[in-house]
Order: structure tokens, then sequence, then C-alpha cells
């Protein structure tokens, strides 16, 4: 008989960090627009609508993350 | 041989399952100290509450029902035979069980649409045919529940059978047990039996179940065997409605083959169509269900020589009712129907002569048509039964798969088991599986074993409780 459970690697990785990695990966628009700004001499106007692209890139993937935690909680093998 | 006194308990609790862990949690918040013995070994030593799907509740609805509401439910599964006093706290208590169990940490989720899927184990079973406990459902709960009555204090030993009950003056008094084929002696004021049935016993099972126990599926895990049922009887304990058992209809390759059990099933099936014996005749009343049938086949002399036979027309509709039903899980597991373009050509497949298939199925058309009574009679006129008419036709060798037994150690509404005269046996409790007078009975009326289980082993806890305060004595800590 197998002695552990199934892992579900990627899923134990989004359950633990997912929180951390939703917000790091939501301020990539933001990173784009100081890039823009910096390198390429963009409008700061630009940083309106990325934080605005920030704010519902990690609302979107926030609440995965909370979904998943969900799912992982009630159905998986433990 | 020998026995050695080898330490004493507020409460003694024989069997590590659902009823065995609640009776002792409940006890041990309660503050007594509690040892459990438990005759399998390992982390996941196996009962039936193991092998679980996880889904809570009575009579195949939802357990949170209003309490009038499952009284009349049981009394209407069980044709009235149910008894009132365990009906009524099963009742009553099943929604603040449900609570107690989350406060242990076992989690209940809603599965499905139906009250039958409003209560079930987190994670839940795996949807599939053959046999997957392992990290889910009963597995998780059983690991929970120990871990749970380990942080309170109490103590689960495994790999220990207990084998007699210590009587004095008419009171309980302890256990002697079995541990590696050495007797010991443990002294408590409370003993609580939860061992499970007796559904692996073969010569309890020809005593009160079926003439030919060999032939029935063992569709449960192997260890109720009747110990606890024994003890109790042994010191004067009354039993009670112990000619039925909790099953269900299975394909007959399951005896061999665990890719067949416990699912798929073919209750619906069976309900639906023409269900026949080994000489070819209808033997039941096969519009009272699934576990009813699967009763009746096993009270049959030869339980492997049942078929039902049916049309494409059921195939494609009961057929794929209810639970991981025969169509399509059947030949997903690698099973098959027998089937042939006339009735008269399926008959030779399933060792039947054609007349007697023909004038079978002839009687059973015209009753499906109004035109004759049903012989047996079908007394449940919402199970629809299905005419042989539209071709293929096909068949279904059956088994009965026993799952656990309903009869049992006859008990009152606290849990306490009762004598010949119905009176309590001071300090002997039971609780699950091992205890009768809730279900079955003539019409093998089904509430449904975690729920009886929980209700039952957290009462025992309680009133545990109450004995040994009574008494005076309380044990600080398990004493060895």
């Amino acid at each position: 008989m197998d002695d552990t459970p199934p892992t579900y690697t990627a899923i134990r990785i989004i359950k633990d960090f997912g929180s951390g990695l939703a917000f790091l990966a939501a301020l990539a628009p933001l990173a784009l627009a100081l890039w823009a700004v910096v390198a390429i001499g963009a409008s700061w106007v630009w940083f309106l609508p990325a934080a605005a692209a920030a704010a519902f890139l990690w609302l979107v993937l926030q609440s995965y993350v909370e979904v998943l935690r969900i799912l992982a909680d009630t159905l998986m093998p433990r | 041989m020998q026995a050695k006194h080898e330490s004493s308990a507020d409460v003694l609790v024989v069997g590590g399952g659902l009823a065995g862990l609640s009776a002792g949690i409940r006890a041990a918040e309660l503050g007594l100290t509690v040892r459990v013995f438990e005759q399998g070994s390992g982390r996941h030593y196996l009962c039936n509450s193991r092998y679980t799907g996880g889904l809570f509740h009575i009579g195949m609805e939802d357990m949170g029902d209003e309490p009038d509401e499952i009284v009349e439910r049981l009394e209407r599964i069980t044709g009235g035979e149910t008894r009132m006093p365990l009906a009524w706290t099963l009742a009553h208590n099943a929604k603040r069980t449900r609570s107690w169990l989350s406060t242990q940490g076992v989690q209940l989720i809603r599965v499905g649409p139906d009250g039958l899927r409003r209560n079930s184990l987190a994670p839940p079973g795996v949807r599939n045919t053959g046999l997957n406990w392992r990290w889910r459902a009963g597995d998780v709960m059983l690991r929970t529940l120990g871990t749970r009555l380990t942080e309170l204090g109490g103590i689960v030993e495994t790999g220990v059978c207990a084998r007699e009950l210590v009587m004095e003056d008419g009171h309980v008094r302890g256990l002697f047990v079995d541990r590696g084929g050495k007797d010991e002696l443990h002294m408590a004021p409370v003993v609580i039996l939860c061992d499970g049935g007796f559904q692996a016993d073969r010569a309890l099972l020809e005593k009160y179940i079926s003439p030919a126990p060999d032939k029935l599926l063992m569709r449960n895990a192997e260890t109720g065997k009747g110990a606890g049922l024994n003890m109790a009887q042994a010191v004067g304990a009354k039993l009670t409605g112990m000619q039925s058992f909790y099953g269900h209809v299975q394909y007959r390759q399951a005896m061999t083959d665990g890719r067949f059990w416990p699912y798929p099933v073919m209750d619906s099936l069976c309900v639906a169509g023409l269900l026949l014996n080994a000489d070819g005749s209808r033997f039941c009343d096969e519009s009272m269900g699934g576990v009813y049938i699967t009763n009746e086949i096993a009270r049959l002399n030869d339980p492997l020589g049942c078929h039902v036979i049916f049309d494409e027309e059921a195939w494609q509709g009961p057929g794929r009712a209810w639970l991981l039903p025969a169509n399509p899980y059947l030949e997903k597991a690698g099973g098959t129907t027998v089937s042939a373009p006339s009735l008269e050509e399926l008959a030779p497949k399933i060792g039947l002569a054609p007349d007697i298939l023909k004038e079978a199925s002839a009687r059973w058309n015209e009753a499906v048509d109004g035109k004759a009574p049903f012989a047996p009679a079908r007394a449940n006129p919402e199970a629809k039964a299905f005419g042989l008419r539209k071709a293929p036709f096909h068949a279904v060798p059956l088994c009965a798969g026993v799952t656990y037994t309903m009869g049992g150690i006859l008990t009152n509404g606290a849990a306490q088991v009762l004598d010949r005269e119905e009176q309590p046996i001071p300090g002997l409790l039971a609780a699950g599986a091992c205890t009768g007078g809730l279900e079955g009975f003539s019409r093998s009326g089904y509430s449904g074993g975690l729920s009886k289980s929980a209700v039952f082993g957290m009462i025992a806890g309680e009133t545990a409780a109450t004995v040994v305060r009574a008494s005076g004595i309380i044990r600080k800590e398990v004493t060895s």
C-alpha cells in the first residue's frame, strides 16, 4: 500500500505561496509602465491604466488562489 | 491461560471505527479516561468506516431534516418496526452530531443536489468503480478522529482483540482482551461495544441471514465478526432484528474480482426489470428497493443463481439511475451484459430453458400492462416495472453484496445495552453496527450506517460520563 497520499505538487505550491505569487504577478503591468516611462520616454499617464490592470490582475489571480485553496481543503486526498 | 491485570480506565471502548472513536472522544471531552481496543493493526487498520464513501444520511435523505420528518421516514422504511426510542434519539440528535463532528475536524460537504448527498465526508470518495478508500472519506475521517482522541488523552491500541466481558454482581466491570496471544484484564466502570456487525462471520450469517453464506459477496472490510455481539449475549443482552443487512445487488463476477464492488450496483435494474432465481421464477417484491432485493437474494438456497432480465429501454432508463449504475459503469469496469436479439436466444446464455423464460416474460409483460396481477405482488406503485419488448434483450448475473448487518444488540436511546427483560445491563453500552432495533426488520429498511454510528457513538460517550460520575470515581489518567 502507498504510505503517502498523492502530492499534487503544483496545487500545493499555489496553495502555499499563491497569494505572494499573485501579488508579484500583479506588479507586472506597473513594471511595464515604469519601463516604458524610463526606457522609451512614455507619458507618466500610462501608470493609470497600468495600476488598473495590476489591480484587476491581482483580483483574478487571488480569486483563483482562494478557489484552489477551497478545492484543496475539501477535495484533495490527504 | 493466566490473565494479567494490565490497566484501568474510566471507559473501555471495543472497536476503533466511527462509533468507537466518537464514543471515546465524547467521553474524553467530558473528562473521562478512555482506552480504545482495535483488532486491526497499522495506521490504516481496516474496518467498514475506513471503506465508506462518506455519505451521512438517514433513510437516503438529509440527516439535517426536521426530527419529526426523520422519525416518520424511519417508521415508513421499516414498516413501523423501528424501535421508537432509537428513531427518536437519532432524529433529535442528528444535527447536533453533525455539528459536533465538525468541531472534531471532520469536514462534511455537499456533493449533490439531493438529501442523500447533502453531507459527504471531505475529501469525498472517488466516484469510480472498485475500492478506492485510501487518503479520502472514511480514511481521513478515522485518522482525524484518532488524532483528536489522542489529543484529549485517550489511547487507541491496535492489534488487540476484545474477548470477554467481566461481570460482578450483575455489573460490567471490565474486559478480557487478547494481545498477541496473551490475555489481559482491563478494569473500567463502563465498557462500550462498537466493533461492527457480524457480516464477516459465516456461522452467524448462516444462523440469521442466509442458508449459503459462502455465496454472498463480502461488500465490507471483513472485520465485523460479531465479537461484541457474542460478548453482550453472553452477559444476557437481548438481540433484535438479526435477519437483515444493508447491502446492494452486485454483478456476480464481483465475488472474485475487486473491480466490481462496492460499485457498480444493479439495484435500479432489479427494481425495474424481471428478476429471476435459478429456477426461472420471480421470488420477491422488487419494488421494495435494492437493499430489500439483496436480502431476498441472500435468503435463496442458491444466491448465485439469479439474473435480472431487461430490454433496451430499461437499460437506457433505470439502467442509468442512481449512484454509479450498471450503465455505463459495468462495462467501464470491464464487465458485460449477456445480450441477444430475442428472449429465446437469451435463455440458454443464462442457463434457462427458452420456454421457461418465455413464460416468465409473458406473465411479466401481462402484469406490467395491468392485465394480470404481479405474483409476487409489487407493493410500491412508485417503482415502475419495465416490460420486455424492445430488442436487444439483456441479462446480468447477480450476487448479493453484504455491507453490514442491521440487527444486533438491543440498546435504548442512551446507548445502554438491554437484557432480555429490556432492562439496562449496568456498565455496558453499545453503538454502531453491532446494535439493532433502529433499522432493517422484515422490509430491510435502511437508515444509514454512518449517521447511526456517529449519533449513538457520541451519545454512548455522554452516557458513559453520566455513569462514571454517578459511580463517583473519575481517573485522572489511564493507568498501565
